[in-house]
């Protein structure tokens, strides 16, 4: 009776593994089918983005950017004289102000050598504005850059 | 009845004998049964584990698994990128196709030899005809094509013409510090650059690099220092920004540069690396290490030097460029940049002396840099009495600009030695050999900056951000002795100076003077302006604010060295 109760129970488990295995092969076969297309497309997705990347970099090379930048943007360069007063207008970095009515130590060194130079210009009293600041802003918000 | 007895006895024992032998047999089937149950149960656990629990409670990570796997073997075998210090891509591999014939498929080879003319006019129809008549099934026909120029082939529709994947190194950036970047051959190896001294990690190992180079600032190098070679007529030029703080290149650039896209188009004078590779005769900028030195062996800045008269020591002369024709104090010397002065500082130091420091600045040595391309300094053989002194205002002995820069670097950073770096590496640190005393650096850094104030430095100069430097003129030697028309003018500034955090250099071979600078073509006149505008460009760039330093705090000490025009041209005049 024992014997004949475990084999069926054998039976049975036999039964179940052999449904199982099938039902598991199954799986693993449409898992490598998933994996061999996902490995496809991952690897011409990864190729796309490397290129992409290059071209990035390579549309992004400073040349090129200053040259779009004097063609088609109004701004121009700043000098290093308006950077000083213009210094907390500047929209990303906070540059610490700095006093207007304080003399300037280095308007001593310049006074007496820089003859191109002159000293003049350094003591305007309104700082220089940058010249659309607000767009400038904007634009940065737009494109989510900015700390 | 014995008999009977005895029958039924052997049959009982047999029926006993059998029932053991049935025992043991059902004995051994259960074991046998519950060893294959349990081996069954063992198998349906893990089968009931990988199907179920695994294949549909974690279906998600065993996929996560097989991808991240794919990604990773993807890689394997392809050389490693390089990068600047903002991770903008200086050199990659991409995938390119090249063409090439099976001659045998093709039938009319005239009119496919035609075709391909039309597509690329480079490519010769007779030795198209000739590649496709040969016996052979494999010829080159052109590599790295472009996705446009391989549709075109295509399009013509012949069997025999095929293509192969090729990997094809790119360089994003061009121009821009190609000589450091290198380039390799068509096969892949590093023939120039870093691409040449890092071969092994790039290409063995497909290991990135991530160099120190900062490619903004390289582009404000390469546009001022390209607008004074066009301004002077020079022959050549190299610049270099580099942080002073730990020898970080920051910027580098020779001239006449290449694009390492298009190597197969440089010239051999413009692949030559003037930076780090080529040694020259720098002049004056040497006399920041004869001063300090003079300095460091405790001579006060009173100290005077009689720059009356032209030095004669045998058959040299010694002659002043912008000649004072007084005597002169340490500060006057430098600011003058008197020849005669740092001749005597020479003179009063010694052979021994000058060579040790000069050799603990490495400018007796080949540099160890990041790159292969680094020139050993040729210095005089045997060493003479005139060596010692014509060294002290850097003649007689030649180094590259990448040697100099380093050791400017060594003299007003801290006093230790700085060695250049190109590539950045995690937790490096070294033990700094001391060449200066801070005394003798804070000294120094006051000289540097008195010289941008009042000196011949005055160009170099750019208000707020307390530029210090030294120019440097020297002449070329040529057939017969130096040549006064040939010069390599130079300039060095560091920044802010009270506490020097980048070291801008420019040197610029044979410019020729022009009205603006009334024929003038010395550092101060060619190279110090340069430096200022590379100096306005990083402020831009790295968005440096501007700082108020007291110079009349700062170098006021140095007023009573000076003659009072000097004081005033310093702005010391209180």
């Amino acid at each position: 009776m024992f014997l004949k109760s475990l084999t069926m129970l054998v039976w049975c488990f036999a039964v179940c593994a052999g449904v199982l295995l099938f039902w598991t092969s199954g799986e693993v076969q449409k898992a490598e089918e998933k994996q061999i297309i996902l490995s496809r497309s991952l690897v011409k997705e990864r190729e796309r983005i490397h290129v992409l990347n290059a071209e990035w970099n390579y549309l992004n090379n400073p040349a090129y950017l200053e040259a779009m930048a004097e063609r088609y943007l109004e701004g121009e360069k700043e000098s290093t004289d308006k950077i000083i007063l213009a210094g907390h207008e500047l929209p990303i970095y906070s540059i610490p102000d700095i006093p207007p009515e304080k003399p300037h130590s280095y308007l001593s060194s310049v006074r007496g050598k820089l003859k191109t130079k002159q000293p003049a210009k350094f003591v305007q009293k309104t700082p220089v504005q940058l010249k659309k600041p607000r767009e400038f802003n904007a634009l940065l918000a737009s494109l989510h850059v900015g700390r | 009845m014995a008999e009977q007895e005895e029958y039924s006895n052997s049959v009982s024992e047999m029926k006993g004998e059998r029932s053991a032998i049935f025992d043991l047999a059902r004995g051994r089937l259960a074991l046998v049964s519950s060893v294959f149950l349990i081996l069954y149960i063992i198998v349906i656990a893990r089968l009931v584990d990988l199907s179920v629990v695994q294949g549909v409670f974690l279906k998600v990570d065993s996929l996560h698994h097989l991808e991240l796997e794919t990604a990773a073997t993807l890689d394997e075998g392809k050389r490693g990128e390089i990068y600047d210090r903002n991770g903008v891509l200086l050199a990659t591999t991409l995938h390119s196709q090249s063409l090439f014939a099976d001659p045998v498929l093709i039938e009319d080879p005239q009119t496919v030899a035609g075709e391909l003319n039309q597509l690329f006019p480079d490519l010769d129809v007779d030795d198209l005809v000739e590649k496709f008549e040969s016996k052979k099934r494999f010829v080159w026909i052109k590599r790295d094509l472009t996705p446009a120029q391989q549709k075109d082939i295509l399009l013509i529709g012949e069997p025999g013409l095929k293509f192969q994947e090729e990997e094809r190194r790119v360089y994003p950036q061009g121009r821009y510090a190609s000589h450091f970047i290198g380039y390799t051959n068509i096969d892949g190896k590093g023939l120039s650059g870093l691409e040449r001294a890092y071969n092994e990690q790039l290409s063995v190992k497909g290991e990135n690099l991530k160099t120190t180079l900062d490619i903004r600032l390289q582009h404000v190098l390469q546009r001022e220092v390209k607008s004074t070679v066009d301004e002077f007529k020079a022959k050549s030029a190299s610049a270099i920004i580099m942080d002073v703080q730990n020898g970080e290149v920051l910027a580098g650039l020779s001239w006449p540069d290449f694009d390492s896209n298009h190597i197969g188009i440089a010239s051999s004078e413009e692949k030559f690396n003037h930076l780090s590779l080529g040694v020259y005769e720098l002049g004056s900028v040497f006399k920041i290490f004869s001063t300090a030195a003079l300095i460091e062996e405790g001579a006060g800045f009173g100290q005077k030097f009689d720059a009356r008269e032209a030095l004669e020591k045998g058959r040299f002369r010694i002659r002043d460029y912008h000649a004072e024709k007084r005597i002169l104090t340490v500060p006057e010397v430098f600011i003058h940049s008197s020849n005669i002065g740092s001749a005597l500082m020479g003179e009063e130091l010694g052979a021994k002396k000058i060579q040790h420091y000069y050799r603990q600045l490495g400018l007796f040595s080949a540099l160890e840099f990041d790159v292969l391309e680094s020139g050993t300094p040729l210095t005089p053989s045997p060493w003479r009495d005139i060596h010692t002194l014509t060294a002290s205002y850097g003649h007689g002995l030649a180094v590259s600009p990448m040697h100099l820069a380093a050791a400017v670097a060594t003299t007003i950073g801290d006093g230790t030695y700085v060695a250049p770096k190109l590539v950045q590496r995690e937790g490096e640190g070294s033990v700094k050999e001391r060449v200066f005393s801070k005394g003798t650096v804070e000294k120094m850094r006051r000289l540097m900056r008195l010289n941008a104030l009042a000196g011949t430095g005055v160009k170099a100069d750019v208000a707020g951000y307390h530029i210090g430097g030294k120019t440097g003129t020297a002449e070329k030697p040529g057939a017969k002795g130096y040549d006064r028309d040939k010069k390599i003018a130079s300039f060095v500034s560091v920044f802010p100076m009270h506490d020097p955090k980048y070291l801008v250099l420019v040197v610029v071979d044979e410019p020729v003077g022009h009205k603006g600078t009334y024929g003038y073509a010395t550092g101060g006149w060619v190279a110090a302006p340069a430096a200022a505008r590379i100096v306005e460009g990083m402020v831009r760039v790295l968005a440096l604010p501007p700082e108020d330093v007291d110079d009349t705090e700062y170098v006021g000490s140095l007023k009573q060295y000076l003659i009072d025009e000097e004081a005033k041209l310093a702005g010391l005049d209180f």
